[in-house]
């Protein structure tokens, strides 16, 4: 249907090709285009929050109904959030209407800084132990390949840490405790980053490949569906 | 005793030599100040190239005989007569290396002619500000607490701010408090007097008009005010909140029409205290110019024809795959395990994850590469009747999802197996999404498990999550500082530009493959310039030639 | 790869003692107080280097995008940074990109001024000897708009002061004012944005501080000189520390990080020792 697919590829191939335009031209009115752009992506993905806010709350109320596993915490989830709506709709007193104060501590503040952070900090402190664990599972020298990444591994672990200058001068002697920090330094910025540079090369050409392709609309399962 | 006198002036031996030593010394000097003045025909102003309008470039010749450590004065007017009013700006330029215009490549080009020319950029906003509005005066003042607009009280702090002109941090807390409540006072002052006009000129309606006319100026704290004065305070404040919005935007105009004028501009050489002019028929040079907005960046010509031909390639190649279906693309062993894993799960009747990253957005061409793996993986799914399972962390990515993943099971011919309930936000902030994605796997057991899109920190966390389930993982990600991570936990990685060939491998859709292939020449014209340029650079150090034209080619400014 | 369920239980059961050992790495350095002496690297050096070298009253951009998670890494160098601004008597003008992490930087550099302040009984005021303009959504945008005027972009502080007249920013009318500016970042906006936005098109020096994971991927910038100096994670913000001659929360990481680092090499080593042991006895075995 027309305006299922020749309006949004039509859309998507204007304001592609003018942002394409955007950045060649030092013109005034071409700033003023992508600081419009850029609002009207604010604006709409400030609308889509409303669709994610609905699905996620009728996915959870899926799983209180029909008892699944983990059931317990989809209530959590409606706690927790009325809990931080009521609190910051009361915003120290103001209301919702008014800024939130910036001279005292609130309600939300309190539980933002004292729940949500410690909660993110302790999933993040976890990486420490998966990394150990990984770690531990991965590198083992299987074949040529594996035992190159397992040296460079074991090498640049070691040589970002202090306690390898005092290994070093412990085993070369004083004036060369920092060979284990010079090879870790040596591996970062000579293969490691040829390596990521060739990546980063494919990726770019990858990247403008896919953009011809969604500009003149050979690409169009991003519209959902099949691209016929 | 008779002194001998020159006969042409009459002087003493004595005195002549003294009279013609000064003489020629003067002369000397004038003769020295005047070969060291730029070449008049060099002097010229044009416009700041590949810009927004708002500088020009003021150009002249260094002198050959130049006295080291030489300044130059650039005058700047806004008419001729101007200079004779003493009303310009000067700009001063010290002789050295950062002033001649072989420091600017990106304005002058490589010529050899660089080394002898000097250049100033000049932006005449900077020079010729937009008027403020003025700041009131004592007299002023008086009028207002005559009025009483302010008390007396208030009128002595004003005027004891408005005379203090000591430095902020040689104030005293009183003088402070003072000066602070007469620059709010001037704030509020200067909204009232421009009321009229701001009405006049529509930028306010008459109502706003009386309304802020009827708003008085006090600083009583909040909870000393009524109901009725907090709403008139509350209404000022959005209200002045609106005029410097606009005179923001009214700003703007006025330095986009500074910036368009016409100048006028003189040079001299000071040296020491003499200020010598580039002169023509006997008076100061005046040379005039303007800055205009351009229209195009010539610095970024090389970006814009390599994209062009890039594309090029890739059109091309995509209308030859048309024609002639069947190109080779190599095995990606991450994707040929696509069926395997999905076959696996049906199998052992556990559900297939699709996890999008932490920093999706669909503005972001890994998310949408993942969004075309994810219609594939999901028709597959569908097929092989079995349930897949999308986590989102951005809204939007999320609507796109629920509708690829609907289209997918409607052309499997399985409309009714869709569960808008498998494709949803799952959280929108980075841990959050880690915490609720680990539960779900760690209770939901699936089987197969894919990670595509745009990974932050949370692709380990994810990753060795799925791995302690037992399930086969496939990765795909452009972000290579979490490659690693991927390729150590998952059974599959698909490294950068793979996650971009997916959507084709997959489909087989002969356009999508031609546009592979073009990607393949872009690769081999990158690798042969590389190659091809570092040879002639190291040759360049070798022999002692100049390469830096090559450089430049491949330089954007 | 298909695993057995008892395959998944010794996995599991494996698991369970690296985490435990490194419970343990991690915690008893924090508990015996213990330090260990260790060589700046190089980019930090010139990053030291470079802040070192502007004159006193020289304006620092300081823009601290990162939220409560990644602060663990972050503040550390945020705060050597302002000690250092401080020190010199620089004036640090501190923004953020990130609405999450107002607050946090908002406080950090509250408490910073304040030990200041108790340190050499001068005050330390903002408006005066620091600004902090907050957050504002726009990121390159902001950015552009800040090159062109700053004082426009941001008309009033966190604190609703005016711009306009502010004794700290005089002099400083667009950042093509400024004398250097530092981003530590931990994701995007970020570092790559504040190159191609800011110092690339106004001119100005530019050094950065990022997560550890992150910083390989500003080698490139470093090596074609867009960036001045780089810190990486929670070393970068020790060796910052280092040569400021403040030992603060990164030195006293340091020691954690070392043995974290040593355990799991030794644990790396210790398994293909066994890998090792394993192949040469089914070699043996098949010998035999």
């Amino acid at each position: 249907m027309v305006y299922k697919r020749l309006i949004p590829l039509l859309l998507v191939f204007v304001i592609g090709l003018l942002g394409f335009v955007q950045e060649f031209v030092p013109h005034p009115l071409s700033g003023q285009f992508r600081e419009e752009m850029t609002m009207w992506f604010r604006v709409i993905g400030g609308f889509a929050l409303f669709i994610g806010a609905y699905s996620l709350l009728h996915m959870h109320v899926a799983r209180i109904r029909r008892r699944m596993a983990g059931w317990g915490y989809s209530v959590f989830v409606f706690l927790g959030a009325a809990v931080m709506i009521a609190v910051g709709l009361h915003n120290g007193g103001l209301g919702p209407l008014a800024a939130e104060p910036q001279d005292r501590m609130t309600w939300f503040k309190w539980g933002y800084e004292n729940i949500q952070v410690p909660c993110s900090a302790t999933i993040f402190s976890i990486l420490a132990f998966f990394m150990a664990s990984a770690a531990f599972r991965t590198f083992r020298a299987r074949n040529v390949g594996a035992a190159l990444l397992l040296g460079a591994a074991v090498i640049v672990m070691f040589g970002r840490v202090p306690v390898s200058e005092a290994v070093g001068g412990w085993l070369f002697g004083v004036g060369h405790s920092g060979v284990f920090p010079r090879a870790a330094d040596a591996i970062m910025e000579y293969p490691n980053l040829a390596a990521q540079r060739g990546i980063m090369l494919g990726v770019s050409l990858g990247v403008i490949s896919q953009a011809v392709r969604i500009l003149f609309g050979i690409e169009r399962s991003y519209l959902g569906g099949s691209d016929e | 005793m008779n002194i001998p006198t020159h006969p042409a002036c009459g002087m003493t031996l004595a005195r002549c030599l003294a009279c013609c030593g000064v003489l020629l010394a003067g002369g000397a000097s004038v003769s020295a100040a005047s070969a060291a003045v730029p070449d008049p025909n060099s002097f010229q102003v044009i416009d700041l190239p590949s810009d927004d309008g708002s500088a020009v470039l003021v150009l002249w010749a260094r002198p050959d005989n130049e006295v080291q450590g030489v300044r130059y004065a650039v005058e700047i007017a806004r008419s001729a007569t101007d200079f004779e009013s003493g009303g310009f700006k000067t700009e001063v330029v010290t002789s050295s290396a950062e002033a001649l215009a072989s420091a600017k490549p990106e304005y002058f080009g490589r010529s050899s002619q660089n080394d002898r020319r000097y250049f100033a950029e000049i932006s005449p906003v900077e020079l010729f500000p937009p008027p403020k509005w003025p700041k009131l005066t004592p007299e002023r003042l008086n009028e207002l607490a005559k009025a009483k607009v302010i008390t007396q009280s208030e009128l002595t702090w004003a005027l004891s701010a408005a005379e203090n002109t000591l430095a902020e941090d040689k104030l005293s807390a009183g003088e402070k408090t003072d000066r602070k409540w007469l620059e709010d006072f001037q704030g509020y002052m200067e909204i009232q007097d421009r009321l009229n006009e701001l009405a006049r000129t529509r930028v306010i309606t008459d109502a706003e008009l009386a309304r802020a006319r009827s708003v008085p100026w006090n600083t009583r704290p909040d909870a000393e005010l009524s109901a009725a004065e907090k709403a008139k305070r509350k209404w000022f404040e959005s209200f002045v909140g609106y005029i410097k919005t606009e005179d923001r935007k009214a700003r703007d105009a006025q330095t986009a029409a500074i910036n368009r004028a016409t100048y006028y501009f003189r040079l001299a050489v000071l040296d020491g205290a003499t200020k010598t002019y580039v002169e023509r028929d006997g008076r100061p040079m005046v040379v005039s110019g303007s800055a205009r907005a351009n229209l195009f960046k010539w610095g970024k010509l090389n970006n814009l024809i390599f994209s062009l031909i890039f594309g090029a390639v890739v059109l091309a190649f995509i209308e030859v795959a048309r024609r002639r279906p069947g190109l080779f693309i190599r095995k990606i062993a991450g994707l040929d395990a696509v069926d395997e894993a999905i076959g696996r799960s049906t199998e052992m009747d556990c559900p297939v994850f699709f996890v999008h990253g932490g920093g999706s957005d669909v503005g972001d061409t890994a998310t949408i590469a993942s969004i075309s793996i994810l219609s594939q993986v999901a028709r597959r799914t569908a097929e092989h009747d079995s349930r897949v399972h999308v986590t989102n962390i951005d809204p939007i990515v999320t609507a796109v999802s629920q509708e690829v993943v609907q289209q997918a099971y409607t052309l499997a011919g399985r409309p009714d197996a869709y569960n808008p309930d498998d494709v949803a936000l799952v959280a929108t902030d980075q841990f959050s999404y880690v915490a609720a994605v680990s539960g779900a796997m760690v209770r939901e057991q699936p089987g197969a498990i894919f990670f595509m899109g745009y990974f932050n920190a949370e692709s380990l966390l994810l990753a060795e999550t799925g791995a302690s389930t037992g399930a086969i993982q496939v990765a795909g990600t452009d972000q290579y500082i979490q490659l690693p991570f991927f390729i150590t936990t998952c059974d599959y990685t698909l490294i950068g530009e793979e996650l971009y060939a997916a959507s084709a491998y997959l489909s087989r859709d002969p356009r999508l493959l031609g546009s592979l292939r073009g990607q393949d020449v872009g690769k081999a014209f990158l690798m042969i310039t590389i190659f091809g340029v570092s040879v002639a650079m190291t040759a360049a150090v070798v022999v002692g030639w100049d390469f830096t034209w090559l450089m430049d080619l491949f330089i954007a400014r | 790869m298909t695993r057995s369920p008892a395959d998944l239980l010794r996995l599991r059961r494996t698991r369970h003692v690296i985490y435990l050992l490194v419970a343990a790495v991690v915690v008893l350095p924090y508990l015996f107080q213990l330090s260990m002496p260790f060589k700046p690297s190089s980019w930090a050096e010139k990053l030291y280097h470079r802040v070192d070298s502007l004159k006193s009253g020289s304006h620092v951009l300081l823009s601290f995008d990162y939220d409560p998670a990644s602060s663990a890494e972050l503040n550390p160098m945020a705060q050597a940074l302002l000690r250092h601004c401080f020190a010199k008597g620089l004036v640090p003008i501190v923004m953020t990109h990130w609405v999450t992490g107002v607050s946090q930087v908002e406080k950090l550099l509250r408490d910073t001024a304040e030990e200041v302040q108790k340190q050499t009984g001068k005050p330390v005021e903002s408006g005066k000897d620091y600004v902090f303009l907050g957050f504002k959504p726009g990121t390159s945008n902001l950015v552009l708009n800040m090159g062109e005027n700053l004082k426009a972009a941001f008309d009033k502080d966190f604190y609703k002061q005016p711009t306009e007249s502010m004794p700290a920013l005089t002099g400083v009318q667009s950042l093509k004012n400024i004398d250097m500016a530092v981003d530590l970042a931990a994701g995007t906006p970020g570092v790559e944005m504040w190159i191609v936005y800011g110092s690339d098109r106004f001119h100005f020096p530019l050094g950065a501080g990022t997560t550890a994971v992150q910083a390989p991927q500003l080698y490139p910038f470093i090596k074609s000189n867009q960036l001045v100096g780089l810190l990486g994670g929670l070393r970068g913000a020790a060796d910052y520390e280092q040569l400021l001659k403040k030992p603060a929360d990164a030195t006293r990481g340091m020691l954690a990080q070392s043995w974290t680092h040593t355990l799991l090499v030794i644990l790396i080593i210790g398994a293909n020792l066994r890998l090792l042991a394993g192949l040469f006895r089914r070699k043996r075995t098949r010998d035999a």
